[in-house]
């Protein structure tokens, strides 16, 4: 185990009919919000509507910018922290998955600099503080509810990167599984596979003496798995609370306390490829992972060997650790491929003449400097076809 | 899974050496700090000075307040809290293990208060928000997960009760874990400290919720991690294994096991709190001879949690009959209990027999419920006498 710094002030507020206690708890950072939300879902179901009901029943005034994208833009930082400076905002209250906090997040230090925004996410400049977010989570996956990840597409520079600012961290989310019920199947297969994803990032990283965080790792795998039955019951709250709450914990620094310092690769180069061809994160990285890991797996299979047994109770028998690692991978991704995830990157609509240049695109990626291009190229080659 | 809130605001400075922090990591709070310790090993080995004088060369002057001993007691509350008025203390500094962190929460709020601190204690008054100064913890040994959370633990000798504030502003600013500091723990003392993190997973895990499946994986990823880790009982100074128990012990009561449970009463503890308020005893060595009696109870009223903690943390066949399972789980922790050297009758641990009935009539008391009357507690005792 590595030394290590843990710290999550997020205030969660889980379980059935939450929602309703959002203007209660916003109340408490200011008297105007910003309420940040997706085009879509999120107004017709009426999930906006409850929220600005709750607010306003606090006496608090509300804005809206409501055109958040799968991948938010930089545009949109732009915007809404326009409307920060122009409406004086107080608080900023994301009602969304993943790119509407990371949105949010974005928005809610942007408001406080008016020059070249992007600098943050290329690591130029370091900003020194952000209003107050409050966030309502729609759709579990990325775990940005409980964290300080805030990951920004450029579509100018087909670039899309994150900062971690600690003032970026949620003061209150509100995770409120009844509102997980009508997400439908693709995109609940595209939370799990993201969830599973985080933790194996970390999991995989070669960190020796890391008991305890493995047992928590895996518990997040096996907790996914096991409620894997949402799929087909959608309706199931008791199902979604389990896969909220494990994909919450997959992200918010537990998992990652005293492994190394490693920065996420296979999202690094997930990442490119869905910043250009603006496929679903999730379902990226159902293709690219489990490549990137037989990849691992062959360098040094140790920690493998321990996930084929403690996750699919697989017998080692007579095959080597390499092999025996690569069924647990094998198992894996027929797990992915079940829940409806592609699992080659032409399925995703990626030409094959773009990998070498996604390889590339990787190592330049502020995370991904340690990367070498020619192992990420056949790494993509290997999950191609 | 029951709706909750989890809030943990405590940044947690990990790993070898990290004491050389804690000036660092004070001098952010304040320039005066109460320095709260025992009497005994700390200044024996130096550890006490050295921490003084990181404090200083970081600018912060400290005044002492030694003596704290197991159990801690309202008076020295009361005295550390009139040191803080009289000296403008700006900041607590915490150097011990459970004992002396939950002392100094105590201080912390008391110091900024003018009545007596006993009343928040007994739930007559509640003191204002954010009215604590603030603690920075330097764990010398893990067991009561003080370290980051906000259970503050007072025994008042006059009233001969043993109870427990929780409150938002007592969790520590910061707390230090350096397994380094514990390498020269004894070895009773160390088994203490693994029984005690079992103990406060196990009493939520066995609270009769259902559907809890990332938390049950959480408890038993520390019962486990604790259990694969008991050789450090015969290799004190092996930091490795002293890393993983800590921060098992850290988390285990700082909130994510409890996450979501049904919150029942801690049986076993509460029964040891009254032990405890009576006979100064070690806690843990209170809890040995009656938690497993107290598991047999409600295994018997519900063997299906039991089942899975054989399974899962001790192999058990699954075809096996539930009851039997469950029993043959706990027999095998009592035999762990058995193996570490612990006591497994109160009058090992130096419990006499005249004050155990007045002992199950509190606990009964402040149990409410049905399972455990005074009868039962009191047979609990008497069996396990």
């Amino acid at each position: 185990m590595n030394s290590f710094e843990f710290y999550n002030p997020t205030r969660i507020v889980f379980g059935a009919g939450t929602i309703d206690t959002v203007g209660e708890h916003t109340a408490k950072y200011g008297k105007k919000a910003l309420i940040v939300t997706t085009r879509g879902s999120v107004k017709k179901l009426g999930i906006f509507d409850k929220v600005k009901g709750s607010l306003e029943a606090q006496g608090i005034k509300t804005v809206e910018l409501s055109g958040v994208d799968p991948n938010p833009r930089l545009s949109t930082v732009y915007e809404g922290a326009e409307i920060c400076r122009k409406e004086n905002i107080d608080v900023v209250v994301a009602v969304g998955g993943g790119s509407v906090i990371d949105c949010a997040k974005g928005i809610a230090f942007a408001a406080f600099d008016d020059g070249d925004i992007w600098d943050f996410w290329a690591c130029k400049r370091v900003a020194k503080k952000g209003l107050p977010i409050i966030t309502v989570l729609t759709l579990s996956g990325t775990g940005s509810e409980m964290n300080t990840n805030c990951v920004i597409t450029n579509t100018d520079l087909d670039q899309k990167y994150s900062t971690h600012y600690a003032f970026s961290f949620p003061k209150v989310s509100i995770i409120d599984p009844t509102l997980h019920t009508t997400v439908p199947k693709y995109f609940t297969g595209c939370g799990m596979t993201d969830t599973i994803s985080h933790v194996m990032e970390k999991y995989f990283d070669g960190t020796k003496n890391t008991p305890m965080q493995d047992r928590i790792a895996e518990g997040v795998i096996l907790t996914v798995i096991e409620n894997e039955g949402a799929l087909e019951n959608p309706d199931d709250v008791a199902l979604r609370a389990n896969l909220s709450w494990a994909a919450t914990m997959a992200l918010n620094g537990l998992n990652d306390s005293g492994r190394g310092s490693n920065d996420y690769d296979a999202h690094t180069i997930e990442m490119e490829a869905s910043a250009k061809y603006d496929i679903a994160h999730g379902a990226g990285l159902a293709i690219v992972h489990p490549a990137w890991l037989e990849f691992l797996c062959k360098k040094d299979p140790e920690k493998f060997v321990q996930f084929s047994k403690r996750i699919f109770n697989l017998e080692q028998g007579n095959m080597s650790d390499v092999e025996f690692g690569l069924a647990g991978l094998k198992a894996l991704k027929d797990k992915f491929n079940q829940w409806g995830m592609p699992v080659t990157l032409k399925d995703a609509g990626i030409p094959k003449e773009d990998l070498e240049t996604l390889a590339y695109t990787a190592t330049q990626a502020p995370e991904g400097s340690y990367l070498v291009k020619d192992e990420i190229y056949n790494v993509l080659l290997s999950c191609y076809e | 899974m029951r709706n909750f809130e989890l809030y943990n605001p405590t940044k947690i400075v990990f790993g070898n050496g990290t004491i050389s922090r804690i000036g660092e990591v004070t001098a952010k709070y304040g320039k005066k700090a109460l320095l709260v310790s025992t009497r005994g090993s700390i200044k024996r080995l130096g550890l006490f000075d050295k921490v003084k004088k990181t404090l200083l060369n970081a600018g912060v002057d400290s005044i002492d307040l030694i003596g704290i001993e197991p159990n801690p007691k309202l008076e020295s509350v009361i005295n550390g809290a009139t040191i803080c008025k009289e000296n403008k203390v700006d900041v607590i500094v915490a150097l011990g293990g459970g004992s002396v962190i939950d002392c100094a929460k105590a201080i912390a709020f008391a110091a900024l208060d003018d009545g007596d601190p006993w009343d928040f204690f007994i739930k007559k008054r509640s003191p204002k928000e954010d009215n604590s100064l603030p603690l920075i913890a330097a764990l010398t040994l893990s067991a009561t997960g003080s370290e980051m959370n906000f259970n503050s633990v007072i025994t008042n000798q006059k009233t001969r009760q043993k109870l427990a504030t929780h409150f938002d502003m007592s969790y520590p600013k910061v707390s230090i874990i350096d397994p380094e500091l514990q390498i020269t723990i004894p070895k009773f003392f160390t088994a203490c400290g693994m029984v005690d993190t079992i103990a406060h997973v196990l009493e939520s895990y066995f609270d009769g919720g259902e559907n809890t499946p990332i938390q049950d994986r959480i408890a038993e990823g520390i019962v486990l991690t604790v259990i694969e880790n008991e050789s450090v009982l015969d290799d004190l100074e092996n930091t490795a294994n002293r890393a993983n128990i800590s921060w098992a012990s850290t988390l285990a009561l700082n909130g994510i096991n409890t996450a979501g449970r049904e919150n029942k009463p801690l049986y076993a503890h509460k029964i040891e709190h009254e032990i405890g308020g009576t006979y100064d005893i070690i806690h843990a060595a209170g809890l040995t001879p009656i938690m497993p009696a107290i598991f047999e109870i409600l295994c018997k009223a519900n063997p299906s949690k039991f089942k899975q903690f054989n399974e899962r943390v001790f192999g058990a066949d699954k075809n096996m009959d539930p009851l039997k399972s469950g029993l043959e789980g706990i027999e095998k922790l009592k035999q762990k209990f058995v193996k570490w050297e612990m006591p497994l009758k109160l009058s090992e641990a130096g419990v006499e027999k005249p004050g155990l009935d007045l002992i199950a009539l509190n606990a009964s008391k402040s149990i409410k419920d049905e399972l455990f009357s005074k009868e039962v507690v009191t047979k609990i005792l008497n069996d396990n006498f």
